[in-house]
């Protein structure tokens, strides 16, 4: 399983940018996120409460920002410790392009864990960084744009349509209407 | 050991007060796997809410046109029902695999889909027998219920009462299990119902869900030969230590393959 994922943004590369150094936004879009202060320019630290299953566990993190390329690209590290029950470390590297008059947003993201962690959750532990980083990133640009749309998945195959998907159905109702009173 | 509180109430409404009243309560059906992640301090509820005491959701009952199991039956006493071997014989058979006589001695139907645990059995034959699961506030369809990696349509503080499972023409289930866990690497109903050919496959992705490709390829024609030329995308799949998302992607055909030849076709 590849985690990754694509977003268009009805935003200035410059906006997604900075928003994505934004530590309240970044407070925001993490899932679970309790509390998030700043330590240095590109460090922060954070309380996560992950709540997955039957897990529910306050993680103490620290997020690190790296090879800062502003405004094509960083990588989000993290380092998460929950106390006697393991740790975590992952990482999303993301980038942005101009695209259409707005922004695609592009990330990859990987996770690892250690300790008791590992040896109950290695199973789940794709699956479960895989539906953080849909969460995160999903809410990261619906905040910035809420008619974000998710690019390399096609959304209506899995039941819920995108907004390309109602236009277009919109679209044909209306030509149909149109063609029907034509038609009268 | 770290303190919290536990109740034993004997009506459904005392649960929902008690889960009302405190946020951080979790419900105690089998507790196969509340409680080995208590144990690990990965979950510290304030509250355990034990439902075993409660009347009414231990019960194996035929309706007519379907069998209807309360959340609190164990395992062991599905695979054992002579009422559920008659009339969905698969059922009780993939009950009787799941994990080892200790899990299936306490484990509930009602845990094993509130949970939704990737890898458990029970979600494949309540999707693909297309059962109903009645809740403390109303019934959801299998198809409605659910929605993602240990995600369900149930709310906060709704929980299964009991699930209808109608009787299939014909069902079988086949599984490859972890040698292990018996985890289903990957499990697959395959069901005549009423409502049509049904495929569930669970442990193969984040939750349950419809293989629709080989309902279709069955539709035509309910043979082995049918599955040959489908090949799953293995892009969304789980991907671990036990199997990567490809050899999980081809394990569906087979498994879909031998659950159709059970049923001679």
């Amino acid at each position: 399983m590849e985690i990754k994922g694509e977003y268009q943004i009805d935003a200035s590369r410059e906006a997604v940018w900075d928003a994505l150094n934004d530590p309240e936004m970044l407070k925001k879009c993490i899932p679970g996120c309790e509390s998030l202060e700043q330590i240095s320019a590109t460090e922060l630290k954070a309380k996560v409460m992950a709540a997955i299953g039957p897990v529910r566990a306050r993680f103490d993190t620290r997020l690190s920002l790296e090879n800062l390329n502003p405004p094509q690209s960083y990588t989000l590290v993290g380092e998460s410790k929950a106390g006697m029950a393991g740790f975590g470390r992952g990482s999303a590297a993301v980038r942005l392009e101009e695209s259409n008059g707005g922004t695609l947003l592009t990330y990859n993201a990987d996770f690892k864990v250690g300790g008791k962690l590992a040896q109950v959750g290695s199973r789940l532990v794709m699956g479960a960084t895989k539906k953080t980083a849909d969460d995160f990133f999903g809410t990261f640009s619906r905040e910035l744009d809420p008619g974000a749309m998710r690019m390399d998945i096609d959304e209506a195959t899995g039941g819920a349509m995108n907004s390309m998907t109602w236009k277009a159905i919109g679209a044909a109702v209306a030509l149909l209407l149109i063609w029907w009173f034509l038609l009268r | 050991m770290y303190e919290f509180n536990y109740h034993r109430p004997t009506s459904l409404e005392d649960v929902s007060e008690i889960l009302a009243a405190n946020d951080e309560a979790k419900i105690l059906a089998g507790g196969m796997t509340l409680l080995p992640t208590m144990k690990m301090r990965l979950a510290q509820p304030s509250d355990l809410v034990d439902l075993s005491a409660i009347d009414g959701l231990s019960d194996i009952s035929d309706t007519g046109d379907a069998i209807e199991i309360g959340a609190m039956v164990r395992h062991a006493d599905v695979a054992g029902s002579d009422i559920v071997q008659n009339a969905i014989p698969a059922l009780a058979e993939l009950a009787n695999s799941i994990g080892d006589a200790q899990v299936r001695n306490r484990g509930t139907l009602g845990g094993s889909i509130a949970n939704s645990d990737p890898a458990s059995d029970y979600p494949a034959a309540v999707l693909g027998l297309d059962a109903v699961i009645k809740t403390n506030k109303r019934e959801i369809a299998a198809d409605d219920y659910f929605k993602g990696l240990f995600e369900t349509a149930l709310e906060a503080n709704e929980l299964v009462v009991s699930v209808k499972f109608p009787k299939p023409k014909k069902a079988a289930y086949a599984k490859f299990p972890n040698p292990a866990s018996r985890y289903a690497v990957v499990g697959v109903m395959v069901a005549e119902t009423d409502s049509g050919l049904r495929v569930a496959v669970t442990g193969a992705g984040a939750c349950a869900y419809r293989a629709t490709e080989i309902e279709a390829a069955l539709g035509k024609s309910f043979s082995t030969d049918a599955l040959a030329g489908i090949s799953m995308d293995a892009a969304d799949l789980n991907d671990d230590l036990h199997a990567s998302s490809e050899y999980r992607a081809h394990l569906i055909g087979v498994m879909a393959g031998r659950a159709v030849s059970t049923l001679g076709g």
